[in-house]
């Protein structure tokens, strides 16, 4: 049973970063590889402060999503001018940076070996201790991230998001400031990214680098592609499919050396069968109303 | 000094081998503007064929490099026949051909680490390669020296191959204008899938010289493709030799720089050099002054 | 003070000046062409007056303001607003959403607002719908409001690109070849609505290969060659311009 538990709290967690991703790619077009990155920072920082510092989980996490929201606006800047494959890579660089630091600053991070520990998060005394008050919480914060995605979607400044997404120079004929809007839509979905991190690290009171690599990164994309792009319950659909339908392998008796790296197999094939029979995803694009 | 001379000597030799990463994924994406993603896959496939024909199997060397040439190309051919292809005929965007070379990607490493498990994997190489000999005030191993003269040698025979052959012609047509070749009468599908079975060819030539120097493992497709777009990128994508530039320069830098810095940030290195064109000089070294 | 003026505006492209030293000035409330053969500067001195590229050299002037190398988007908040040549509409939005993108100092378009204003935005949309409506409506759209802007016809998705300049309220307005590759009936109909938009106040700036619309609808003309001012004046001066007359027929 708390294995169930389990499994739906991950969905939770990785629909606050589809949702928060889909602001970028779907909505926005800017293809980013570096959202595990942002996840880190919010898991890291949560982490070293409640470890270290004694801190409440959810003053932590709001410093976590204070950072990351600091890292994302100083990087945007910079990478306004980049588009199409070379903001990927450009993306794909953060990312390595990020997991860089995170391994070799082990004074700060404990490098390779990670942080362990960490205590379930807590409010005014109530914990969320076990499995199912972590889940109730875990939907409470996907509801939240989802409820500000979907928000922004479907306001004007969604819709100068989706121009952009079209034509930048069309967009800035009409007087809309293209800098501003993509330095604030990439300085929110980092910041709900990080949010995502903190709630990773108060489940599962160990993290280290890995846990946030390029692959997570790749697997959150697959996510948000697969559910719909520019559609924020398509997003929480896609986490809730590419979370759940993996682990239905393990009732198919498959040696457990290979679930992980069968799962992957499973969502790059969806990928591409996605992208060659349904690329709008399962929940396409609605226009706002 | 002398360690800034072996340092910087150790660099142009990483950086033929980043070079020749470059070249296999620039023929590729320079002509036909995909971002093979799944180049990175066909790279570690290769890998793993090198290692398991000459490890496992205990074939000869030379079989060893024939099979990984031959699967390479053939995986290569297969991806733009299977993958790409029916993604131009629907239309397909080219967000959307990334994705699924991105997907595709993530299958073939998985599907190696399925059957090859996730740890490294070694290839013996003979003692004598391993010796360090001097040249002048630098050190240069046999191994080395072999990478730099294959890395060289594969260059020059891919720009000769471009410049005097009529399928090279072709290819360098489809480069510089998609539309014009189809009107030419230069069959543009069959242009495409040599284009695959070379830059294959190339990722092949890389990974068996880098198994033999490093060995193999899952996720190292993932670090030469990394490698490979820089070079691209910060060499300009115009030419072929905008990726050799790339290279080379990623790799005195690289090698230069952990004079100073520890050498755990190489990878941190690289980027920041990437980031430095891409806010500088977008076009890359041997790009245009300006943007078009 | 001028209305609007030029002074040696040029830009260099590598080794070729697109345009070399142009000067003028354009009158309040009237319409103003720019002509010349193809390659002759137009769309570049366009781009460069709506922000769009940074001048080698030269001023743009909008009433007090010295507007050169500014980017579009403050230019089009101090009242200027273009057209392009190829239309970049917005496809896969309606009409009715193109022309309410180009509304200005929309408040759902501040991120706070988006989040946390519901009860204020939902009013503030009705009002937007309302003004595009208007706008699409005294254009001849109304009808096509809720279509799909690849969905139009070519002469429809014209007249929605003009429709969304006109929504930023902008003084002056610069069209790009307003009436190419329209026939007769769709031409008129498009003059039609430069004139409207005169008797309304607002100033016209154009750009067209169309001969007869250009000399039927316009108070002056300015014809570029290479770059270069080659004439200016009312339309019969220009017409019978022997300069003008050589660079036209290319001899």
């Amino acid at each position: 049973m708390d294995y169930i538990f389990y499994v739906l709290i991950l969905a939770s967690l990785y629909a606050i970063l589809a949702v928060s991703l889909n602001l970028l790619v779907g909505l926005t077009g800017l293809v980013s590889i570096a959202h595990a990155g942002f996840m880190a920072i919010g898991a890291y920082a949560t982490a070293l402060l409640t470890t270290k510092a004694g801190a409440n989980f959810f003053a932590a996490a709001v410093v976590g999503m204070g950072l990351a929201a600091l890292v994302a606006a100083l990087l945007a800047v910079p990478t306004l001018k980049v588009t199409g494959d070379h903001y990927i890579i450009a993306s794909f660089g953060f990312q390595v940076i990020i997991i860089s630091v995170l391994l070799n600053w082990p004074a700060l991070t404990n490098g390779p070996f990670g942080i362990s520990g960490i205590p379930r998060p807590s409010l005014f005394g109530f914990a969320f201790a076990s499995y199912p008050r972590l889940l109730v919480l875990a939907v409470a914060l996907a509801g939240l991230a989802g409820w500000v995605a979907w928000r922004i979607a479907v306001s004007p400044f969604g819709a100068v998001l989706r121009a952009i997404r079209e034509d930048e120079g069309a967009a800035r004929s009409l007087g809309k400031d293209v800098t501003r809007f993509k330095v604030q839509v990439f300085v929110v979905g980092c910041a709900l990214a990080a949010l995502g991190g903190a709630l990773y690290a108060g489940v599962t009171s160990f993290i280290d680098p890995p846990s946030f690599d390029i692959h997570e990164s790749i697997f959150i994309l697959a996510i948000v592609i697969i559910g719909g792009k520019g559609n924020v319950l398509g997003s929480m659909l896609g986490a809730l499919v590419l979370i759940v339908l993996p682990e239905l392998l393990k009732f198919l008796a498959v040696p457990s050396s290979i679930a992980d790296p069968l799962r992957r197999v499973l969502y790059g094939v969806l990928l591409m069968a996605f992208m060659r029979f349904l690329p709008a995803g399962l929940l396409r694009e609605r226009p706002a109303r | 000094m002398g360690e800034l001379l072996q340092l910087t000597v150790n660099g142009l030799i990483a950086g033929s081998a980043y070079a020749l990463l470059a070249l296999g994924f620039w023929v590729v994406y320079g002509t036909t503007r995909t971002f093979h993603f799944a180049h990175g896959g066909v790279y570690t496939l290769g890998g793993y064929v090198f290692y398991h024909t000459l490890v496992a199997l205990g074939a000869p060397f030379v079989v060893a490099v024939a099979a990984t040439l031959l699967v390479t190309a053939l995986l290569g051919m297969a991806i733009e026949r299977f993958v790409y292809r029916p993604l131009r005929a629907i239309g397909a965007s080219d967000m959307e051909t990334l994705l699924s070379s991105l997907g595709l990607y993530v299958l073939i490493e998985n599907l190696v680490i399925i059957v090859w498990k996730s740890d490294p994997r070694l290839v013996p190489v003979a003692e004598p390669l391993q010796q360090g000999l001097p040249f002048g005030p630098v050190w240069i191993t046999g191994l080395q020296l072999v990478g730099l003269v294959a890395s060289l040698g594969l260059w020059g025979g891919l720009a000769l191959f471009l410049r005097r052959s009529r399928v090279g012609k072709a290819i360098r047509a489809l480069a510089a204008d998609p539309e014009m070749t189809e009107i030419v009468g230069i069959n543009e599908d069959r242009i495409r899938l040599v284009v695959y079975a070379v830059g294959s060819l190339l990722a092949g030539c890389s990974v068996v010289l880098s198994a033999i120097d490093t060995g193999i493992a899952p996720s190292s497709g993932m670090s030469a493709l990394l490698i490979a777009t820089i070079s691209v990128i910060v060499g300009g994508t115009n030419a072929v030799s905008g990726g050799v530039a790339g290279g080379f320069l990623i790799g005195v830098v690289e090698n230069v720089g952990i004079w100073k810095i520890a050498s755990e940030w190489k990878q941190a290195i690289a980027f920041g050099v990437l980031a430095a064109f891409i806010l500088l000089r977008p076009t890359g070294l041997l790009g245009p002054r300006q943007a078009k | 003070m001028a209305y609007f003026e030029i002074e040696g505006l040029t830009k260099d492209f590598g080794g070729l000046r697109a345009v070399d030293g142009l000067s003028c000035t354009i009158e309040q409330g009237k319409v103003t062409s720019l002509i010349g053969p193809n390659g002759a500067g137009k769309t570049t001195a366009f781009n460069l007056i709506s922000g769009f590229v940074r001048p080698s050299a030269g001023h743009v002037r909008y009433r007090d303001h010295d507007i050169t190398g500014l980017g579009p988007d403050r230019i089009v908040e101090l009242g200027l607003a273009r057209t392009f040549q190829d239309l970049r509409l917005f496809h896969r939005m309606t009409a009715l959403e193109n022309v309410a993108l180009g509304l200005q100092r929309q408040r759902g378009e501040r991120l706070a607002h988006a989040v946390f204003g519901r009860a204020a935005l939902r009013a503030e949309r009705e009002v937007a719908r309302g003004r595009a409506r208007a706008i699409l409506e005294e254009l001849g759209l109304g009808a096509k409001a809720g279509e799909l802007a690849q969905n139009l016809a070519y002469g429809e998705q014209k007249l929605l690109a003009i429709a969304r300049a006109i929504a930023t309220e902008a003084d002056l307005l610069l069209l790009d070849e307003p009436a190419a590759g329209l026939g007769r009936e769709a031409t008129d109909t498009i003059l039609g609505v430069i004139r409207g938009l005169v008797r309304r106040g607002r100033t016209v700036l154009l750009i067209d290969h169309h001969m007869e619309a250009v000399m039927d609808v316009s108070d002056r003309v300015v014809v570029l060659d290479a770059g270069r001012k080659i004439a200016e004046g009312a339309p019969d001066e220009v017409q019978h311009n022997e300069e003008v007359v050589r660079v036209y027929l290319g001899l």
